[in-house]
């Protein structure tokens, strides 16, 4: 009845089509490349100018201490769960049809919470004094202080940088090694350490698998960490509006949300530059979509019981805060609402847009905005109407946070731009494992794909 | 420095800020900025909420016309004994001394103002800019303390300066400090003597029994940060 | 070896370190802070002060303990005195101009003065009056110097009276018989009666009244002394008082002949004082019989349970004392105002007691210019009498009503000779301009606008060397005199002072002459310990005339809104507003810093669809000005406040081009039969115009009404 029937595609094919993003730099990747260089290069300027003149270039003031540069760092460490939360989860749960984008966004985690890291240092009064918060022996017998959560922050980011640049790695041993193969020259010996002698025999992927599984586990705690731990900036403060229990779950599920949000977009994106329509299917996306909803769901439950809580409390501070978020910026607020919910979830009910690439990426890039703005209301409204009135303010960000916002976006470009010219980004390895699983059928006049459990 | 230990100092440094004196007149903000070298920003960056005043006058409303009042509070660091923006600073520039003291390392601070967002008092303020005084009004510079640099968290310090000066001199002659020695720039200036400054560990002190009114009352007193300013409440007529 | 590693590292120029071993003759010891005592000349207040110097800079100005007038304390603006020392926009040499407005081109102090003299004397010798000499109003030395100098070159001297103390030295020779002010024992009172005299911040004596309002009201362990304040705008004062009345303008004078009334009808006078004093009770009576408590309810527009409560606790408490400010004052009535808060003390037997006058003849009582002589000067300027006019100290430019015409008459008088410390409107016009030593750099004699009893003068003196050499006016005033009399041996103004100093009632526990002097260097000035007792035979002119109706420039129709005009706490009349210290310390009330505003009630803002910050002009009869507004509470409805103080146009970089000035608004009333000023007797209109800029206030204008979220 049925006919097992040969892979349509050589490996090396595949190969090929995937590592595309490899060949000589089209005239469009410099073009790109070069804008978003320049849109970095002028973030730098604006933070140089920072620098020399002092942090009142930028908008934040007395009360409102914390500005666009925690704002994004909330953003792009939340961005940063994407990759490796669902690149973990999907391979501990052996989703098949992950494998075509788990190095995107694994490589994507990498950069955004580089990106992330950025932001403290430049929110810094004094960002030439950062080894202050080294813990290292010295003659004065001083230490950095431990109770203060950024300090657990520090430690957190740091990890997390480590440990997601270490699963990005692993995951592309074997593929560094098909590049090494296909390389030449000096680059043939870059990609060769780069590999570190991946031969590719069966011990190895014994090892392979074992560590990939092993990473991915200790990943998600420290996934949950950071973003807890980012949460606790806040919620460790007497700030009206900030100090509050359900901080913790509801960051982490803010940072999966609009995590998982940018990787659709990332896949989106990713599908249509390097024609990888056949790998990367509206099935994938309806998956996705699925698990948005979720989150969505998740999320905006977290954000009615806060809200709740503070309403049916009716604390003088609290919902004087709560008025000025509404009074002054009721905009932001109705934003954040349809972006993240009256969109999000009536429209991910439906197979349809799931499976649709325009309005996922509508929805995505909406749950981001709104993500972006969830941050700007958590951080922003409470410091401005802090406990003593008297000292009420607000905030407006300056051409320079908005300088240097622009740069953290292109710079994540820019580093996503060059990781796809000079690193595989579809993960071969992982794609051909799941070819070989995946067999297809003809069922009759139709040819079906099935696929066998990995064991 | 826990409780215990600081209850067993022998200096607990205190204020007490009488509302029923206090005229709202700003003096003390000018004594203070003549005081700490604190530096004037300028129209535009006021504007910004940029101000450097270690002590503030605030002045609320209450009622409506004709039945209106207005409210004067100075307000300043609060030392609290139970701090708020000491264990969140990641790198001990602020602290708390043996006396009781908020205290603020300049050379140590790297500016995360996390500190002053966790003030409930808002009573610290930021280097924004790199303090400027025109030749030559630096002369007026006190040598007692330092300029501080921008990307700087300060506060008010009770001047420590003077109190340190205060037990100096008191050691070499030999003898403690006397209740009323050490009078912050503030206090001393305070033309109703509405604030009075001195030593909470010792209760012969004139804070000290002043801090026992029925009047008394402490900012914000439900966060539990417990200040080491006491306000004694405004008057107002009895039969009102 | 470290230490000259250190001090090689070092950059400094050596010249710049002090030698331990041969200290410098200023006596400056190296990391020692020196005290000098002095006298704070920010105001007439006179207030002692001590300066911390250190290393020859002069780093604090702090109360001086022992002083009598401010025991100690001190106000915001005696402390920002440094910042005029140190000011960086300080004249420091003589300049010329070739033509008016024209570029200021340096000169020597030699080639000044005899032009000045020179000039002075051509003039001098062809008719008298032909000088004009315009000053503050004068005490001591300075008063003599410039009557000296008058008499050598015929001058007419004008002593413009910006503070307006000519209303209250009138009443109190009017009732009590002496041209001096009053000084208030608050500390004793039990009940004080306000009538819109801002005394914890701007009047007379603010810092020895805020002394006493302090003791007054926490310092007796049974005792709380009651403070009531009547006027249309709540000031800082108003806001510290138990209760604010907010009565009509101008009729504080209808209040305290009610008052004086009901204590007459109802026998709740002091029998003895007003025997004492000689008060006819009966004819007094009859002068104010129409005020009742209704009748004046009416009048003020205060209800009539307020002006029945405040009539019997003026009664019921003694010590009770009344006063009148500058606001009351500046109407068309305020001698009237003035004078009744005299008749109440002598009711309430505060008079000679809690209210003291001071009745001693004083060589340096003042004596302000009258309107008549101020306009008949202006008159004469324009008119091209006046063909030179020294100004001392004074920015008539900002501080005069702009109606009185003194801009025009100015460019009339083709020689005009500016002596200032800091640059001004003046000094920006004049043909020479002669630099003045900072109030830290220069001796002067000083008599405190109140004076407690035993003082006998206060003494300024230099605490740092000159940061520009240049003499004190009083030697540049010597000069002159010596080169226009051509008589070298007017003696110096130090050896003036000396003899000033050698004169002064004797402490009979001191004997030397010499001793006197450094005491009076030591202390900052000289005064006894004794009191000198009670007055030996009060007089007073009975019965004390009851008030009349305030009169307004402009109709009612035209102009709703009565204008108040009131001293910026901050600022004074402009004087202090070049020092940034107080620019940028916020207004008590408003906690508006670096500008000035409109005060205008929550409810007629609402009528006139303004908000807080909104730009509105700001119309009388005779100009009109751009401000911003300020919503505020705490005024009449019919009435809209605007604080004096800024506007300044040419002066230094701080208060250059800064709000507006208010003093254009005022229309020239009078009260014509005493001859004294009432500029406070305008009334405006607003009328809603695009921004021009924003209005900072340190404190969040809403979050300012939340005061119950600090348990406020």
């Amino acid at each position: 009845m049925t006919e097992r029937q040969e892979s349509k595609q050589s490996v090396k094919e595949m190969n090929a089509a995937m590592l595309s993003s490899m060949e000589a730099p089209s005239r469009g990747w410099l073009v790109l490349a070069a804008a978003l260089g320049a849109v970095v290069g002028w973030g730098a300027y604006a933070w140089g100018l920072q620098l020399v003149n002092g942090l009142g270039v930028a908008g934040i003031n007395r009360p409102v201490m914390w500005g666009f540069y925690i704002i994004n760092f909330v953003f792009w460490v939340g961005m940063s769960h994407s990759g490796t939360m669902v690149s973990a989860i999907l391979r501990l749960t052996n989703a098949n049809w992950r494998r075509p984008i788990l190095r995107g966004a694994e490589a994507m985690t990498v950069f955004t919470i580089t990106v992330a890291a950025m932001f403290p240092l430049i929110h810094l009064g004094r960002s030439w004094k950062l080894h202050y918060f080294i813990p290292f022996p010295n003659t004065l017998g001083l230490w950095p202080n431990f109770r203060s959560p950024l300090l657990w922050d520090i430690m957190a980011i740091n990890t997390y940088i480590i440990g997601s640049s270490l699963f990005l790695y692993l995951g592309m041993l074997p593929d560094l090694a098909v590049v090494r193969d296909r390389k030449q020259g000096l680059a043939k010996t870059i990609y060769s350490i780069l590999a570190m002698g991946w031969r590719g025999t069966a011990r190895e992927w014994r090892v392979y698998h074992k560590a990939s599984t092993l990473m991915a586990a200790l990943i998600i705690p420290v996934a949950v960490s950071v973003h807890s731990i980012v949460s606790w900036d806040f919620a460790m403060t007497l700030v009206p509006g900030w100090h509050s229990t359900i901080f913790a779950p509801y960051f982490v599920i803010g940072a999966i949300f609009s995590g998982i949000a940018a990787v659709v977009t990332l896949i989106l994106i990713l599908r249509r530059a390097f024609q990888l329509e056949e790998f990367l299917t509206p099935g994938h996306m309806d998956n996705m979509g699925k698990v948005l909803l979720v989150v969505s769901l998740l999320w905006s439950y977290f954000y009615f019981a806060e809200v709740l809580t503070t309403w049916y409390g009716h604390k003088p501070i609290e919902w004087a805060v709560f008025t000025f978020t509404g009074d002054a910026y009721g905009f932001l607020l109705g934003l954040m609402v349809v972006g993240n919910t009256c969109i999000t979830i009536p429209a991910l009910c439906f197979r349809r847009v799931r499976r649709s690439g325009p309005a996922m990426l509508f929805i995505s890039i909406f749950v981001n905005i709104g993500m972006f703005t969830e941050r700007f209301l958590i951080v922003v409204p409470p410091l401005a109407h802090r406990n003593v009135p008297f000292m009420w303010g607000t905030y407006a960000p300056t051409w320079v946070e908005l300088s240097i916002t622009a740069a953290a976006f292109a710079g994540f470009g820019l580093l996503y731009v060059l990781f796809s010219r000079f690193m595989p980004i579809v993960a071969i390895s992982d794609v051909h494992e799941g070819e070989a699983l995946r067999s297809h059928h003809r069922l009759g006049r139709r040819t079906v794909s099935t696929m066998t459990e990995e064991g | 420095m826990n409780q215990a230990e600081s209850d067993n100092a022998a200096y607990h440094w205190g204020m007490v800020i009488d509302l029923d004196r206090c005229t709202g007149c700003g003096a003390c903000v000018v004594a203070c900025q003549a005081e700490n070298n604190v530096p004037t920003v300028g129209e535009t960056l006021c504007s910004q909420g940029r101000e450097m005043q270690w002590i503030r006058i605030e002045r609320y409303w209450e009622g409506q016309y004709p039945e209106v009042r207005a409210r004067f509070i100075p307000l300043l660091c609060q030392h609290c004994d139970n701090a708020p923006c000491e264990p969140v600073c990641p790198v001990y520039a602020s602290y708390h001394t043996s006396e009781g003291l908020n205290g603020q390392v300049y050379n140590r601070c790297v500016g995360t103002r996390y500190c002053a967002n966790n003030c409930p008092f808002s009573a610290r303020v930021f280097n924004f800019f790199e303090p400027e005084w025109p030749e030559p009004l630096n002369n007026q510079l006190s040598p007692d303390l330092t300029v501080r640099s921008k990307g700087v968290m300060e506060k008010c310090t009770f001047c420590i300066q003077r109190i340190r000066r205060g037990k100096e001199d008191a050691k070499l002659e030999g003898r403690p400090v006397r209740d009323e020695d050490i009078v912050p720039a503030c206090a001393q200036t305070c033309a109703p003597g509405a604030i009075v400054f001195g030593n909470m560990a010792d209760p012969e002190s004139r804070a000290f029994r002043l801090a026992r009114s029925k009047r008394r009352f402490r900012l914000l007193e439900d966060l539990g940060t417990e200040p080491s300013v006491i306000y004694l409440k405004g008057g107002g007529r009895e039969d009102d | 070896m470290a230490a000259g590693g250190v001090l090689s590292s070092c950059t400094r120029d050596a010249g710049q370190l002090i030698p331990l071993l041969i200290p410098p003759d200023d006596g400056s010891v190296p990391g020692l802070a020196q005290f000098y005592a002095s006298t704070c000349l920010q105001c007439p207040a006179g207030c002692g002060i001590h300066v911390r110097v250190f290393e020859g800079r002069a780093k604090k100005i702090e109360g001086n303990p022992d002083h009598p007038v401010n025991r100690g304390r001190l106000c915001a603006r005696g402390q920002a005195a440094l910042q005029e020392l140190y000011h960086p926009d300080r004249i420091q040499q003589p300049f010329g101009r070739r033509e008016r407005e024209g570029p200021a081109e340096p000169e020597t102090w030699a080639s000044a003065t005899d032009r000045i003299a020179s000039r002075f004397r051509e003039l001098s010798t062809r008719a008298a009056g032909n000088v004009l000499l315009y000053t503050p109003p004068l005490q001591g030395i300075r008063l003599e110097l410039f009557n000296k100098l008058a008499v050598a070159v015929r001058a007419e001297h004008i002593q413009d009276d910006a503070l307006n103390t000519l209303v209250h030295l009138t009443a109190a020779r009017e009732v009590v018989g002496t041209s001096a002010s009053t000084d208030y024992g608050l500390a004793e009172a039990q009940f004080v009666l306000s009538l819109g005299a801002d005394i914890l911040e701007t009047f007379q004596s603010p810092v020895r009244f805020a002394e006493a309002y302090g003791r007054m009201r926490r310092d007796r362990p049974t005792v709380r002394g009651l403070f009531i304040y009547a006027g249309p705008r709540m000031s800082q004062t108003a806001a510290c008082a138990d209760e604010w009345l907010p009565l009509k303008p101008g009729t504080e004078g209808v209040l305290a002949a009610g008052i004086a009334r009901y204590l007459i009808e109802n026998r709740l006078y002091d029998p003895a004082s007003v025997v004492a004093w000689g008060l006819d009770l009966e004819s007094q009576f009859k002068v104010l019989n129409r005020f009742d408590v209704a009748r004046v309810a009416e009048m003020t527009d205060l209800p009539e349970t307020r002006v029945l409560r405040v009539s019997r606790d003026f009664g019921r408490f003694r010590p009770a004392v009344a006063m009148a400010g500058d606001g009351p004052a500046a109407h068309t009535n305020g001698l009237d105002t003035v004078q009744l808060s005299h008749l109440l003390n002598i009711l309430s037997g505060a008079m000679g007691q809690e209210a003291r006058v001071d009745r001693r003849v004083h060589p340096g009582s003042p004596v302000p210019s009258s309107v008549t002589e101020m306009q008949t000067a202006i008159r004469r300027m324009e008119q091209g009498e006046i063909l030179a006019a020294l100004f001392m100290d004074v920015n008539p430019l900002l501080t005069l009503p702009a109606s009185l015409g003194f801009r025009k008459a100015l460019a009339e008088v083709p020689f005009i000779i500016s002596l200032n410390t800091l640059p001004n409107e003046m000094t920006e016009r004049a043909d020479i301009v002669l630099p003045s030593p900072s109030t830290l750099e220069r001796f002067q004699d000083v008599y405190p606008v109140v004076r407690p009893t035993g003082f006998q003068l206060g003494l300024a003196q230099p605490v740092v060397s000159p940061l520009y050499e240049m003499p004190s006016p009083e030697d540049v005033l010597i000069e002159i005199v010596r080169k226009v009399t051509g008589n070298p041996r007017e003696s110096s103004h130090l050896s003036r002072l000396k003899d000033r100093v050698a004169a002064t009632v004797t402490d009979p526990r001191t004997g030397l002459e010499n001793e006197k002097w450094f005491r009076a260097l030591q202390q900052g000035g000289l005064w006894e310990e004794q009191d000198e007792g009670t007055l030996a035979s009060p007089i007073m002119k009975s019965p004390v005339p009851a008030p009349r109706l305030p009169r307004f420039s402009g109709t009612e129709q035209q102009f709703p809104f009565i204008l108040h005009l009131y001293v910026s706490p901050m600022l004074l009349d402009g004087r202090s507003a070049a020092l940034p210290w107080l620019q940028e310390a916020p207004d008590p009330m408003t906690t508006v810093q670096w500008n000035s505003w409109v005060e205008v009630n929550p409810g007629t803002a609402a009528q006139l669809g303004l908000v807080h910050g909104d730009w509105v002009e700001v119309e009388s009869p005779v100009a009109s000005i751009a401000l911003p507004v300020v919503v505020f509470p705490a005024i009449r409805p019919d009435v809209v406040a605007i604080p004096k103080g800024q506007g300044g146009e040419r002066g230094d970089r701080y208060s250059r081009g800064r709000g507006a000035n208010p003093m254009v608004l005022v229309s020239t009333e009078t009260d014509p039969e005493n001859d004294l000023p009432a500029w406070g007797a305008t009334r405006v209109r607003l009328q809603k115009v695009p921004s021009r800029g924003s209005l900072i206030t340190s404190g969040d204008p809403s979050g300012s009404y939340r005061g119950e979220l600090i348990g406020l």
